[in-house]
């Protein structure tokens, strides 16, 4: 098989590159927001909240890792928090409900409809924030008064005219940099929230 | 990981919410900003490290990837827990690759089907999980794709040790010093991401098996070029 190392070893390095550099830009111009969303999910929480989370393809991959962040924390002692990925089970996702006698598919927003209580949080990843599935889950959430959070590519996409509680948008053009951003923002939302639930006593 | 180590990072990123004294949310929320920023740096400074150390492994094992899939080789990628979403990130790249000049490729993820997962965890345990479907599934020069973020999951050593004896290819991605699959003879490449904090190495992860898709795409995409160069070159001596 033909290939040249060099320029291999080329395309190493500038995929390093683009997610060393990535970050920071990013994490700067968030860094309050990412705060303030820690302390309202910790408060959520404290008043028995649970995080339920939505995405398609490998974004379904992060809810699935999201949720189980909180229900088994890899931060050894920290405590287990409740949260649900509505992406893990095959079976509900390829069933159908009726619905004034006409059968619709189940999709994430009736899921929530069913599943959420007031306190709960709703967490959509859409890399473009146009996935249909995972917009009208969010707004069905912000309806359900539950808090809102979207994690999405460039420019938000739909996600940024859905009014949400935070919209996380990674200003990104390679999606493969854009889920590495995300995947460290939603493990620092998880840390923080351990911080402010270990020091709730004044705070939330 | 022992528990002192973990209490060390939270002290070092959160030092004065072990001093005593009142703590106010203002305060909170300043330390969060602060250490969200220096998390920020050690995922990017971690990314440098990988590189640096295992830079050139990780372009050996793309090419020994590439290899399998061009002689028909299906992928298997599993991991526990926060890594089985790892496992399943990998299928959805191959099948369903994000960049539309790629091609598809078979994978399958052996942390989605729960009734295989957990009937051969309840009858013949844990450590078998993977090993059972590598068992049903696997076949001679396919590929292996185990995550650990500790290098030691029993499950994951296991299943690497299972595939070398059917003579699959064998890959893993491991933190770390790379545990005990860094030491396995079962294991053809283990890369590793020099770093002892979970959350970390898996954003670090992330980039090594980002980079191993783009390298087999790459080889992949070179060798066709190749093939299809190489006949139109005996097409044009052919006799008309």
């Amino acid at each position: 098989m033909q290939h040249n190392r060099a320029q291999l070893q080329q395309l190493v390095s500038a995929r390093f590159e683009k997610s060393i550099l990535g970050p920071q830009a990013f994490f700067e111009s968030n860094v309050e927001s990412i705060s303030k969303a820690s302390l309202d999910m910790a408060s959520r929480f404290h008043k028995g909240g649970r995080i339920l989370t939505f995405g398609n393809g490998t974004s379904a991959t992060d809810a699935n890792h999201v949720s189980v962040e909180f229900v088994h924390p890899a931060i050894v002692g920290k405590r287990a928090l409740p949260a649900l990925s509505l992406c893990s089970d095959a079976a509900i996702f390829s069933s159908s409900v009726s619905e004034k006698n006409k059968a619709n598919d189940l999709d994430f927003a009736t899921l929530l409809e069913i599943l959420s209580q007031p306190d709960d949080m709703g967490l959509g990843f859409s890399p473009d924030g146009c996935c249909e599935n995972v917009l009208s889950a969010l707004k069905r959430a912000k309806q359900l008064k539950l808090l809102t959070i979207g994690f999405v590519g460039k420019g938000g996409g739909g996600m940024s005219e859905a009014d949400l509680d935070y919209l996380f948008a990674v200003d990104e053009n390679d999606p493969f940099v854009e889920q590495e951003i995300l995947e460290t923002l939603y493990h620092i939302l998880y840390e923080s929230i351990h911080v402010f639930l270990d020091n709730n006593e004044n705070l939330i | 990981m022992t528990e002192i180590k973990q209490a060390d990072y939270q002290k070092l990123l959160y030092p004065f919410l072990h001093e005593t004294g009142a703590v106010n949310s203002e305060q909170v929320l300043k330390a969060v900003q602060k250490s969200t920023l220096s998390k920020c740096q050690e995922v990017t400074n971690l990314r440098e490290k990988t590189l640096d150390q295992c830079g050139e492994k990780l372009i050996d094992a793309g090419i020994a990837i590439a290899k399998s899939f061009s002689a028909g080789a299906t992928l298997y990628a599993f991991g526990n827990g926060g890594s089985s979403t790892d496992a399943q990130n990998i299928v959805v790249d191959c099948i369903s690759p994000p960049n539309s000049r790629w091609s598809s490729f078979p994978a399958v993820s052996l942390t989605s089907d729960i009734a295989v997962v957990t009937a051969v965890g309840n009858d013949v345990g844990f450590e078998n999980i993977f090993v059972r479907p590598l068992i049903a599934l696997g076949r001679k020069g396919d590929v292996a794709l185990g995550l650990s973020t500790s290098g030691n999951s029993p499950n994951i050593l296991a299943a690497m040790e299972q595939a070398k004896k059917q003579q699959m290819l064998t890959v893993a991605i491991a933190g770390y010093d790379g545990g005990e699959l860094a030491c396995s003879k079962a294991v053809d490449y283990c890369l590793i991401v020099p770093c002892d904090y979970v959350p970390r190495i898996q954003e670090a992860q992330a980039t090594l098996y980002h980079s191993l898709l783009e390298i087999i795409q790459e080889v992949l995409q070179i060798q066709k070029k190749s093939a299809k160069g190489k006949q139109q070159s005996s097409n044009s001596i052919e006799p008309q």
